[in-house]
């Protein structure tokens, strides 16, 4: 079975001022399709660089990237909107929901900036399903601003399984959550890795979040350390 | 573009409320004045050209080839005759819907006690309202002057008041015919007579055609004909095919060319209008230029976040661009019912206007034409969207990964 992600001799490097800055040092990665993993390392290791390429929001200075059989190490902004929209869900540390949306919109939303796509009851029906998974069915009509923490990065969850996506990837998901909370929302990704089979990829610093992955991996100075760790 | 892109941009509109608001408010003002403005000004203009052409110069005037370029020397030698068949025939003319003959003749005018130099113009006053509708209008004292009137006259407002007469006092008007006999004649003021032109009121004598036909030895015959049009859009049409109807022994000229002062009076006020007009849209844009720029940089993450899932640069620069003319259509409409309103109010109310350097007084009525209002409204929305260009385009090119870092 072919790999989810295949990434080979992956470098990145800035030009900051007169400096070249190298965030990663040729990073050679496989990850298969429902894959619970976190990539760990220090500030500045170059975690969030890898996931931004991963995710298809930056583009490697060398090396070649395949997602699900293609090569995206090449394709246009556009194209990788594209993929981005069709294949990666996306949490972010700081939930990044739409303030003028509410939380059924803020969950529709990926689905509704794709050219045709399912009618609005279809999308509407699963928007609820997806809702009563997160335990947020009865705030469908809620702004984020009348959301906790917890329930925003549900909401952020949410909008990431939407489209149905290969791959989920979250940068620091509890890093704005306190512990009980950071407990619950890692088990419910857990839960819908099971139940909806989907990948998760996570960059993170907190070992609760470590502890609960299945597949571990560390990154240090821009280069993976002793390879894949799997628990 | 999706559905929900559209709904956020107009959502963004009601997110800072009182930075909308202010833009808003520049948008209205900006509006507003430039319809008040062009209310006045046309207004203006629209009673200076009644003036004019439904008043006293007609719409086209029909000489005797030669006569505009000798008209400062009043060229009585240089008449037509007065006949019916001359009238039909541009009358048959379309869009021509009345023709009057005039005489006009210069000479001296005398109290008894006073005498001073004139422009006489006798008119046809079978015709003449045919011509100029608005002719019995220009009367501000006694009676104008009716088809069957004999040895009366009406005098400039002015002339009349430094002659100390009025209706019913007595004047002699002395001219001589284009043989260079001299004749007199004692004619009792009807009226004396008001015009937005000064030297209407200080030189012109107005005298029935038979009886200034007596006067300056030329029965029968007329210096000008004075014709009416249906509508001043026709104006150059009508002109032409009056000149290819009557040929070259006369000469056809509009309003604007018998009249260039008034003329030019109104092209100062378009220029005029169109310099307060682009100084405010200067000032509206720059206002939403700022608006969008403080909107973009405070969404930067949101960009990032919209860009990350999926939404085209594209579309975030419609999304923008949609926000802004949400913004242009609100205040643009809220502009066009404030500017509407005055010029309204002061429509129906009408307001004594006296122009700079025109004696005598007139009720100016500000207007706005419905494609004015339109095209203000329409200005608004497309500025707001031309305003928002750049901010909009700097939005579209964020970085995703910068962005979301912000």
């Amino acid at each position: 079975m072919p790999h989810l992600i295949e990434l080979s001799g992956i470098k990145k490097s800035y030009q900051l001022g007169l400096t070249e800055v190298v965030a990663l040092r040729g990073v050679d990665l496989t990850v298969d399709v429902g894959e619970f993993t976190v990539v760990t390392g220090p500030s500045g290791s170059g975690k969030t660089t890898l996931l931004n390429i991963i995710g298809c929001l930056d583009r490697a200075s060398a090396g070649k990237y395949v997602l699900d059989g293609i090569d995206v190490s090449d394709r246009d902004f556009d194209d990788l909107a594209d993929v981005r929209n069709q294949k990666i869900g996306f949490i972010f540390q700081n939930f990044n929901l739409i303030p003028v949306l509410n939380v059924a919109e803020n969950i529709e939303f990926p689905c509704s900036v794709r050219p045709g796509g399912e009618d609005a009851a279809t999308l509407r029906a699963r928007v609820e399903k997806l809702a009563d998974e997160v335990g947020l069915k009865q705030y469908l009509h809620h702004k984020p601003d009348e959301l906790s923490g917890g329930q925003r990065q549900r909401v952020a969850i949410a909008r990431a399984l939407i489209t149905r996506p290969r791959l989920v990837l979250a940068d620091e998901p509890t890093a704005n959550l306190d512990s009980k909370t950071s407990d619950q929302i890692i088990d419910l990704m857990l839960q819908l890795n099971k139940l909806e089979g989907v990948t998760f990829l996570f960059s993170t610093h907190d070992p609760r979040v470590v502890k609960h992955a299945r597949r571990a991996l560390a990154i240090s100075d821009g280069q993976m350390v002793d390879g894949a760790l799997a628990h | 573009m999706s559905s929900r892109l559209p709904s956020i941009a107009v959502r963004n509109v009601g997110r800072n409320r009182r930075r909308s608001l202010i833009t808003g408010v520049t948008i209205v003002f900006g509006v507003a004045m430039v319809l008040v403005v062009r209310g006045f000004t046309g207004g203006a203009a629209k009673m200076m050209v009644d003036d004019v052409v439904q008043g006293r110069v007609g719409a086209i005037q029909v000489h005797k080839t030669g006569y505009v370029d000798n008209a400062d020397s009043v060229p009585t030698r240089l008449n037509l005759p007065y006949d019916e068949a001359l009238r039909a025939k541009m009358l048959a003319v379309p869009h021509v819907k009345g023709v009057t003959g005039r005489l006009t003749f210069n000479g001296l005018v005398s109290n008894g006690s006073q005498q001073t130099m004139f422009i006489g113009r006798g008119m046809d006053q079978a015709h003449e309202l045919e011509a100029c509708p608005k002719a019995r209008t220009l009367v501000a004292k006694g009676e104008p002057l009716e088809a069957q009137d004999g040895a009366v006259a009406m005098l400039g407002f002015e002339l009349g008041e430094s002659f100390k007469v009025g209706p019913g006092s007595m004047v002699t008007l002395q001219s001589t015919s284009p043989g260079g006999r001299s004749n007199a004649l004692d004619l009792k003021v009807k009226g004396l007579t008001t015009s937005t032109f000064p030297f209407e009121n200080k030189r012109v004598v107005t005298l029935p055609l038979a009886t200034a036909q007596a006067l300056v030895g030329l029965d029968g015959r007329v210096t000008e004909y004075v014709v009416a049009i249906d509508d001043l859009e026709h104006l150059d049409e009508t002109a032409d095919t009056l000149r290819a109807t009557l040929g070259p022994e006369f000469e056809v000229h509009t309003w604007r060319e018998l009249q260039p002062f008034v003329r030019d009076i109104i092209a100062r006020q378009v220029f005029v209008l169109g310099a307060i007009a682009f100084v405010l849209f200067v000032i509206v844009l720059t206002g939403i230029i700022n608006t969008m720029l403080m909107s973009v940089f405070e969404r930067v993450r949101e960009i990032g976040t919209l860009l990350a899932v999926g939404v085209r640069r594209r579309q975030v620069m419609v999304m923008f661009l949609i926000e802004a003319a949400v913004i242009g259509a609100l205040g643009g409409a809220a502009g066009v019912a404030l500017g509407r309103a005055v010029v309204g109010y002061f429509g129906w109310r009408g307001i004594p206007f006296k122009l700079s350097g025109v004696s005598g007084s007139n009720v100016m009525y500000p207007f706005n034409t419905l494609q004015f209002t339109a095209a203000a409204f329409v200005v608004a929305v497309l500025g707001a969207v031309f305003a928002a260009l750049w901010p909009a385009w700097r939005a579209s090119r964020l970085n995703p990964v910068e962005a979301l870092r912000s």
